[in-house]
């Protein structure tokens, strides 16, 4: 008997084995057409669970969804924020995780990690991406918790090394370069203590930076912007912007550096309202609830001052973010409750859908590589 | 409504009394008479139902253990699944495929689960306190009150006069890990007893590992932000009246002081920490009467913790940095045996909440919860017995009944079967009904309906070998799940009744103990535990989550001890498996299972000839294949430690 339960034992610790191995998991069978890309999605996951993710849509509308880890072997990180082409890398900016992954457009591979120092900006998050250069980029930064501040921070987008980080007195979001301008939207700060009933205690501000000396004190036009909205430019070169604090949109002119246009809008916009324009740059769309919390899109022509709602949509649980393809059709994220695989649905410009793609968990951002 | 409670409280203190058992009886499932004495120190069985799945951590394996948390206790040696951030950080529990909230934790008759999340963080109570700990499998014990839809963990202390009046251990191990414990008894044992006992740990929990997942090159790192200080102290006061009553007095404080970890995923410049402190009072009065026992028990809990979140440039303090939680208890049950075949045992607990939290809408927040439970136990042949238990709860205004039925039925004198069917319910936690600005006070308490059956094995096959085996079925169904949900049209969370959830599963446990000779012995303990847990309702159309597994909730765990001893001399064999997670609701993602092995050998010198004066040395490997694990996916835990403790008993 002794004997028995003695080989039993050693028996049981040999079958334990261990793995050590100190290989990425990367499937080398995958090959990546990156030239059949048509769209990449960026789908942010949830705080510290580190689930962001990569999907591409086909031109022939085939889905790739974990194309980052797939290639890489590693996971993106925490809190997928925002995808920027430039000079022919993309760069994936975590959010929470105050990283920014570098990936080459044709292969997807990594090709560096862009680590925000430990210092007095360590509050700030990493949120959008710009070019000002043929060989600099700068990167938003907000402070979401303790000051509210932000930043610029410069990047060589040769090196992948920070070069710099200028200090903004708000928050700093999405942004646009147009010309020599680099147009930065600085929301509004709200106080959600009092719940139904919100105040604003910081106004929204665009911030107007010149390329050329981002250094420069820019100049600060008093109009707010839904915060992860990004700017319109239409055929003749202005900004359009939506302000989800009055209901409006707003025309800025990049020359003059003034807004020359405030259009009331009759409908409650999203705080995930997002505004784009259509391809020949002369019709805006942005979306907004109705009264029974249903995403509705409303379109308006540059050259009007009344928005119409456009179409519904229905199949939209929680519109997460919208962007416009270079084909005019619509697409719309849609992150459910958060906890699972949203969607990424397709809608022609008459409201009819015509596809739907199960992307990652909250797809976050979008980006067309024919824009690239 | 009141009505129906005024019934109850009518009928839980008319009863017929006669003399009564002791109300810290052995479990009676409890064969771990070969190694220790029994546990004394158990809930009282008279108030769980006969047909309730019991399963006792054994004083051995506490003893063992006297330098962990209970997060590591219960995570290694019982079914229940501990998530846990890292050693030392946050682990909180999921029974029978429920969440944390849903296992009621009792020390001593009072109910400790933090009042404003009501999920209790094992990794804050030392092992060094309990002296019993069992669990109650399911929703059909009702003796702390409602809420405990997955299970309850009872602990327990009390002093064994068989053992040392003055223990003192230390311990050091890797990442810099110093413990060291002192216990002593003191006082007239047929009188009054006095233990106090004291504890202090501290880790720098630095431990190294690979890094495979931040970026493009994997590189070896020591892991950041994850110290921890832990300490506290126990006073005990047992006295034994002339008149055979007995009153016992714990006065427990627990300090706190811990960094939080990051994701390793996470560019690691934030730096958070939080402080917890605890008090726990509890004060029972045992007097025997003719027809049974009248117990009253009286408790306070407080619970205060302060979190911060530091940068280089500058600290800040979140708006819920300050949260004081303040519960006072009181509790009388009576226990009498009508006639030799039923016997009533009638409880009436009261508690009174008060929070004062910046995270709360109204600064102070109280509640109020008065909770009647009458439990009849009727003997039918001898060998079958069925019971059935009543419980009214008022939570503030709210009023909600419920029950559980039960049968146990002796086939054999080694072979029981039995089966018990229950509904109860969970009132929202005060997070949840207050938290600023999004709770939702309109909230209805979460419900289950839970069946279980059990068939348990219990022999003593020759001289020196025991058996005992023991596999369960239960299924589970709970509504109006509380879930945090984003409101339309806004940034802000909200809890909501969402979910439908429907959890079934199996647990299969043996333990054999085999007496080879006076010196040889060698005792194996295994289980094993399925757990399905799934959502059954869709919250929106296109809601890929119905029909999947909860997040964080393994279908798979298993544990296995062996042990061998050779007259003073013993050797430990630990392991522990849990299967993978699925980290999103839909269950397209998941963190790999781990198996875990932890080997300990240990001598106890004996210092004098008295059997009680010994020095136990003990030296342990802890994960010994070195393996990388997470409980938490992207949370690493420690990679192989080792640790010598050496024990002074006298």
């Amino acid at each position: 008997m002794k004997k028995i339960f003695f080989a039993a034992f050693f028996a049981t610790a040999l079958l334990v084995s261990c793995d050590n191995s100190n290989e990425n998991d990367v499937n080398d069978d995958v090959v990546v057409d990156t030239t059949s890309a048509h769209t990449l999605v960026f789908n942010e996951g949830n705080y510290g669970s580190g689930n962001s993710s990569l999907s591409a849509i086909s031109f022939e509308g085939a889905l790739t969804n974990d194309l980052f880890q797939t290639t890489n072997g590693i996971p993106i990180g925490d809190v997928g924020q925002s995808i920027t082409y430039i000079n022919g890398k993309y760069y994936l900016v975590l959010n929470s995780g105050k990283k920014i992954q570098v990936i080459g457009a044709d292969d997807y591979k990594l090709v560096a990690t862009i680590s925000l120092p430990e210092d007095e900006r360590a509050s700030q998050n990493p949120m959008y991406m710009a070019a000002i250069s043929d060989t600099e980029a700068i990167v938003t930064r907000a402070d979401f918790y303790t000051d509210y501040k932000g930043s610029l921070t410069v990047i060589n987008t040769t090196t992948d090394e920070i070069v710099k980080t200028i200090d903004v007195d708000q928050q700093c979001i999405t942004t646009q370069v147009v010309g020599d301008k680099l147009f930065v939207n600085s929301p509004a700060v709200y106080d959600w203590s009092n719940w139904p009933e919100t105040t604003i205690a910081i106004a929204g501000k665009v911030l107007i930076f010149d390329t050329n000396d981002i250094e420069a004190t820019p100049t600060t036009i008093e109009a707010g912007m839904v915060d992860k909205c990004r700017f319109a430019v239409d055929k003749n070169g202005k900004v359009w912007g939506i302000d989800k604090d009055n209901d409006v949109l707003y025309r800025i002119n990049p020359t003059t550096e003034t807004l020359e246009a405030t259009i009331a809008l009759d409908c409650n916009v999203d705080y995930d309202g997002r505004l784009v324009i259509n391809s020949d740059g002369d019709k805006l769309y942005f979306n907004a609830l109705n009264s029974s919390y249903i995403p509705e899109i409303y379109s308006m022509d540059i050259d009007s001052t009344t928005a119409t709602m456009a179409f519904t949509l229905s199949d939209v649980q929680t519109v997460y973010n919208m962007e416009m393809s270079p084909e005019d059709e619509l697409y719309v994220c849609d992150a459910l409750d958060y906890s699972q695989s949203g969607y990424v649905f397709v809608y022609s410009l008459d409201g009819s859908i015509i596809e739907g793609y199960s992307t990652g968990v909250s797809p976050n951002d979008i980006l067309f590589t024919e824009n690239n | 409504m009141k009505f129906k409670l005024y019934i109850l409280l009518f009928v839980l203190f008319f009863s017929k009394q006669v003399v009564a058992q002791n109300s810290y009886d052995l479990l009676k499932v409890n064969i771990d008479t070969v190694f220790v004495k029994s546990n004394k120190t158990t809930a009282p069985t008279e108030e769980v139902s006969i047909a309730t799945k019991t399963s006792v951590i054994s004083k051995e394996i506490i003893s063992q253990a006297v330098v962990k948390s209970l997060a590591d206790v219960l995570s290694e040696n019982s079914m229940i699944y501990i998530r846990s951030y890292g050693d030392g950080a946050q682990a909180t529990s999921s029974f029978r495929g429920t969440n944390s909230s849903h296992t009621a934790v009792t020390w001593n008759g009072i109910k400790i689960n933090p009042i404003m999340s009501a999920g209790f963080d094992y990794s804050l109570f030392p092992a060094f306190f309990i002296d019993g700990a069992s669990l109650s499998h399911g929703s059909t014990n009702l003796s702390g009150g409602s809420g405990a839809l997955g299970g309850n963990v009872t602990l327990s202390n009390g002093i064994d006069n068989d053992t040392s009046p003055f223990n003192l251990f230390v311990e050091y191990g890797s990442y810099n890990t110093i413990s060291s414990g002192i216990s002593f008894v003191y006082g007239n044992s047929e009188r009054t007893q006095f233990r106090t006992r004291l504890y202090y740990k501290q880790s720098d929990n630095d431990f190294k590992y690979l890094n495979k997942v931040y970026g493009i090159d994997q590189f070896y790192e020591y892991r950041e932000d994850s110290a921890y200080k832990i300490g506290g102290a126990m006073q005990e006061i047992y006295t034994n009246f002339k008149n055979g009553a007995t009153l016992s007095t714990n006065i427990l404080a627990i300090f706190n002081d811990r960094e939080l970890p990051q994701s390793i995923l996470a560019n690691n410049i934030c730096h958070e920490q939080q402080d917890n402190s605890s008090i726990k009072i509890a004060s029972t009065y045992a007097l025997p009467t003719k027809t049974g026992q009248f117990t009253a028990t009286a408790g306070y809990v407080f619970d205060t913790f302060n979190y911060e979140k530091s940068y280089v440039s500058h600290t800040t303090t979140d708006s819920d940095a300050n949260n004081d939680a303040n519960t006072f208890i009181v509790k009388a049950t009576n226990f009498s045996e009508l006639s030799s075949r039923f016997s009533l045992n009638s409880s009436l607990i009261y508690s009174h909440d008060i929070v004062y939290s910046d995270s709360y809408t109204d600064s102070r927040v109280d509640r109020d919860i008065v909770s009647a439970i009458v439990k009849g136990e009727f003997d039918v042949s001898g060998r079958f017995k069925v019971d059935a238990t009543f419980m009214g709860e008022l939570n503030n205004k709210n009023f909600a009944p419920t029950g559980s039925i039960g049968a146990n039925y002796k086939l054999s004198n080694s072979l029981n079967i039995k089966a018990s069917g229950g509904y109860n319910y969970r009132f929202p936690s005060l997070n949840d009904l207050y938290w600023s600005p999004s709770g939702n006070p309109d909230l209805k308490p979460e419900q289950g309906i839970s069946t279980d059956m059990t068939l348990s094995y219990n022999s003593k096959i020759t001289e020196s070998l025991y058996l005992k085996a023991e596999a369960s079925y239960y299924l589970m169904n709970i509504r109006d799940w509380i879930m945090w949900q984003p409101v339309n049209g806004s940034y802000i969370w909200q809890p909501q009744n969402i979910l439908r959830v429907l959890s079934h599963g199996a647990e299969l446990s043996t333990e054999v103990n085999y007496i080879f000779d006076s010196k040889w012995r060698a005792k194996a303990a295994a289980s094993y535990t399925y757990s399905s847990s799934t959502s059954r309702e869709k919250a929106f159309e296109n809601d890929n989550s119905y029909k999947k597994q909860i997040q964080y909730v393994p279908k798979n765990k298993a544990n296995l001890r062996i042990g061998v001893d050779y007259g003073a001399a013993y050797l430990t064999w630990q392991m522990y498996s849990v299967g993978k997670r699925y980290t999103t609701s839909d269950n397209l993602r998941y963190t790999d299972g781990y198996l875990m092995n932890d080997v300990e050998v240990g001598y106890n010198f004996k210092i004098k000839a008295k059997h009680t004066h010994r020095m136990p040395i003990r030296f342990k490997v802890n994960n010994l294949f070195n393996e990388y694990w997470e409980s938490i996916e992207y949370y690493p835990m420690p990679l192989r430690s080792f640790n010598l403790n050496v024990g002074f008993f006298f």
